[in-house]
């Protein structure tokens, strides 16, 4: 009972904030009370103390209710910076919905039933995709419309590939002899959470989507939907080492495809002029990375993955909150908006290099520590491995530096810009220490993951 | 079915209902005509899927006894047809309602654009839109047949055994290729949505035929898909639609 009302507070938090939603001030105090109150149920609710439910099993463990947590303080952070901001009115709604489906995801044990709920979480995500605040609803650019349908069958194709691959690898545990089922369901699988989240060469959805909808709704992707993406995949690799054990050309592939993919991803990163585009290149080169760490399947390697998989919620979510306040004060999210922006706008450029740095993996900053035995892994695998993710690194920061040079030039004062407002320079603040802390302290987060990783 | 020297079973009735349906969504372009390829679709699906040994008739529903299962997919399939159905109306209406002031020249210009369309297009209506989709439906079937013979997957797990599970295969991978097709040919956004829904049919009818206990849940979260993917093409109709309704004609000097 207690499960069931954890996943139902924030779905109907979520309805009574859509129906209100004209009402700014309510609808953020009711989108905090939900919040509150899950956060406090979160914390009572008892562990390992498995209920089933319409034939399915819930239960909530330690890393559970760690990335419970982390989602729930990711979404109340986006919902604040969106109502400050003014970015419409459906990221408090769409937020909660997302959080309700997403804890209902971690509760669950089943990877089929969690990989239908993810595709109900994409598609209610197109909602808000098309909600622009400064233009009317019919006077939406073609492309924004564009980029909506890109997304809305880029997702369903995602659901296309994730369902059979899970149907063939269940026949693969049930007939073993069938050897040809493991490589087409690890191909399935990986063809699916590709799509899904935005991986090198499955991503053209995403950059166009982060070019033409709100911060607020892409913070919203990539910190619940695309965490609890890779959340399920290292469930799945976990649950059925026989995936990549039985299959070593396809674990090859996975692992030499992911530092491939990051490569390519620091590429096109360096090649983007709006600030957004980047965001969504840094997304899919961190993820590329998290993808390598699972492709390796031992559990020093899981472990670092799951570390980035926290930590990728964390920069991504500033980086973009960032890139709103920076929007929001400047109407501009290109790299000429940013000259200036470190004298007029510390706290904001703060943020962006902090996210920038941790991102790339550069000490103290969160990303390191994750980073860290992934390169010694891959050292061990092969130095072309290393070498490949070591020239992916340099070339994201390379992308970094060429973005992010014009916010050290002196401020044109004929540039009209308005502070940035102080819950979201708190909100910025709160992120850079959350970073700094996982950087310098990663231990107690380590272990608790390495529990779920099998240590 | 005996007909004369032919033996027809009903697996291979149901398949032939199933090309038949897909023909139709694939080679012509028409709203209803799609529209009623996909409740046949949906139909189809639900005859096959009550042949199924392992789906038992456990509802009462007046005279019928129907299974759960095949009710839940008979109301997915009416439920996503409705909500294409009043999209396209909805979007006829709305583009009929417009009435935007023109002067003489612009009307006269729109005029002839619509003569010249109408001839080019009569040309084009005989090679192209027949002759490529009815290729590329010849072609899907040889890929469907070859792909379910070389890598059958519900006939070797034995689920519906013998000569239902080999149809089975057909059919789930003709859903599947059908529907992308479907997707790259597409030319309004129901069709794409229509595409989508032949390529989720497709993945519901391998849930139900490999899964030895179909789970309430996952089958729910499978109609509820449909039903999202049906929903959110039509929102993104509608906002296409009332773009271009407000989408501003040059006037005649512009047109010079």
């Amino acid at each position: 009972m207690a499960y069931l009302l954890l996943i139902c507070l924030p779905l109907a938090g979520a309805l009574y904030t859509l129906l209100l939603s004209r009402h700014r001030q309510l609808v953020l105090w009711s989108g905090g009370m939900v919040l509150v109150l899950g956060g406090y149920l979160l914390v009572r609710l008892p562990l390992e103390q498995p209920v089933r439910l319409l034939g399915a099993l819930l239960a909530l463990t330690p890393t559970d209710r760690l990335f419970a947590g982390l989602f729930l303080l990711l979404v109340g952070i986006v919902m604040v910076a969106a109502h400050v901001l003014h970015q419409g009115e459906l990221p408090i709604p769409i937020g909660l919905a997302i959080l309700g489906v997403t804890w209902a995801m971690l509760l669950l044990d089943d990877p089929l039933a969690i990989s239908l709920l993810l595709q109900v979480v994409g598609l209610t995500a197109l909602l808000a995709m098309v909600d622009r605040p400064h233009e009317p609803v019919g006077l939406l650019p073609p492309s924004a419309l564009m980029a909506g349908l890109k997304y809305l069958v880029m997702m369903a194709f995602s659901g296309f590939c994730l369902v059979p691959g899970l149907l063939i690898l269940n026949r693969y545990l049930e007939w073993p002899q069938q050897a040809a089922d493991v490589r087409l369901a690890l191909g399935l699988l990986v063809v699916g959470f590709g799509l899904g989240t935005a991986v090198v060469p499955f991503h053209l959805w995403f950059p166009d989507l982060a070019g033409h909808t709100s911060t607020a709704v892409t913070a919203l992707l990539v910190s619940p939907v695309q965490g609890m993406g890779l959340l399920l995949l290292a469930r799945i690799l976990t649950r059925s080492p026989e995936l990549l054990r039985n299959n070593p050309a396809g674990q090859l592939w996975l692992a030499g495809g992911s530092v491939g993919a990051a490569i390519a991803a620091a590429l096109l990163a360096a090649g983007q002029d709006r600030l957004k585009r980047l965001a969504a290149y840094a997304s899919s080169f961190d993820i590329a990375f998290i993808l390598y760490a699972f492709a390796l399947a031992g559990p020093r390697s899981m472990q670092a993955g799951l570390f980035l998989t926290v930590h990728h919620g964390l920069a991504l979510v500033l980086l973009l909150i960032c890139l709103g306040a920076l929007e929001w004060s400047t109407g501009r999210d290109d790299m000429a908006g940013l000259v200036g922006i470190g004298h007029r706008l510390p706290t904001v450029a703060a943020g962006l290099l902090v996210s920038a740095l941790s991102l790339a993996g550069v000490p103290p900053w969160g990303g390191f520590p994750g980073r860290w035995p992934l390169y010694q892994e891959a050292l061990a695998q092969g130095w072309p491995y290393l070498a490949g993710l070591l020239l992916a690194t340099a070339l994201f920061l390379l992308a970094l530096m060429r973005a992010f040079w014009p916010l050290f030039l002196p401020a044109e004062q004929t540039v009209p810009f308005r502070p940035v407002p102080w819950p979201v320079a708190a909100l910025i603040l709160l992120l850079i220490l959350g970073l700094l802390l996982l950087g310098l302290y990663p231990r107690p987060l380590l272990d608790v993951l390495g529990e779920a990783a099998g240590f | 079915m005996q007909l004369g020297p032919i033996s027809l079973s009903v697996e291979l009735l149901l398949w032939a209902g199933f090309l038949l349906c897909g023909g139709l969504l694939i080679v012509f372009r028409g709203w209803w005509i799609e529209l009623l390829g996909l409740l046949g679709v949906y139909g189809l699906l639900c005859l096959l899927v009550s042949r199924f040994p392992f789906v038992l008739p456990d509802l009462q529903v007046g005279p019928l006894t129907l299974s759960r299962i095949v009710l839940a997919q008979a109301v997915t399939g009416l439920t996503v047809v409705a909500i294409l159905a009043v999209t396209v109306v909805v979007r006829q209406r709305a583009v009929r309602d417009v009435q935007q002031p023109l002067d003489e020249v612009t009307e006269a210009r729109l005029r002839w654009t619509a003569w010249r369309t109408a001839r080019l297009g009569g040309r084009q209506f005989r090679l192209v839109n027949y002759l490529l989709p009815v290729l590329a439906f010849a072609v899907l079937v040889l890929v469907a047949y070859g792909l379910a013979l070389v890598y059958p997957l519900v006939r070797i797990s034995g689920a519906p055994g013998g000569l239902l599970g080999g149809y089975v295969d057909l059919i789930w991978y003709w859903l599947g290729l059908a529907g992308l097709l479907t997707v790259l040919l597409a030319q309004e956004v129901h069709e794409v949505s229509i595409g989508l829904l032949l390529c989720w049919n497709s993945v519901t009818l391998l849930y139900i035929a490999l899964s030895r206990t179909i789970g309430l849940l996952a089958l729910g979260l499978l109609d509820v898909v449909a039903v999202l993917v049906a929903l959110g093409s039509a929102y993104l109709a509608m906002l296409f639609y009332l773009r271009l309704r407000r989408w501003q004609l040059p006037s005649a000097e512009e047109w010079e």
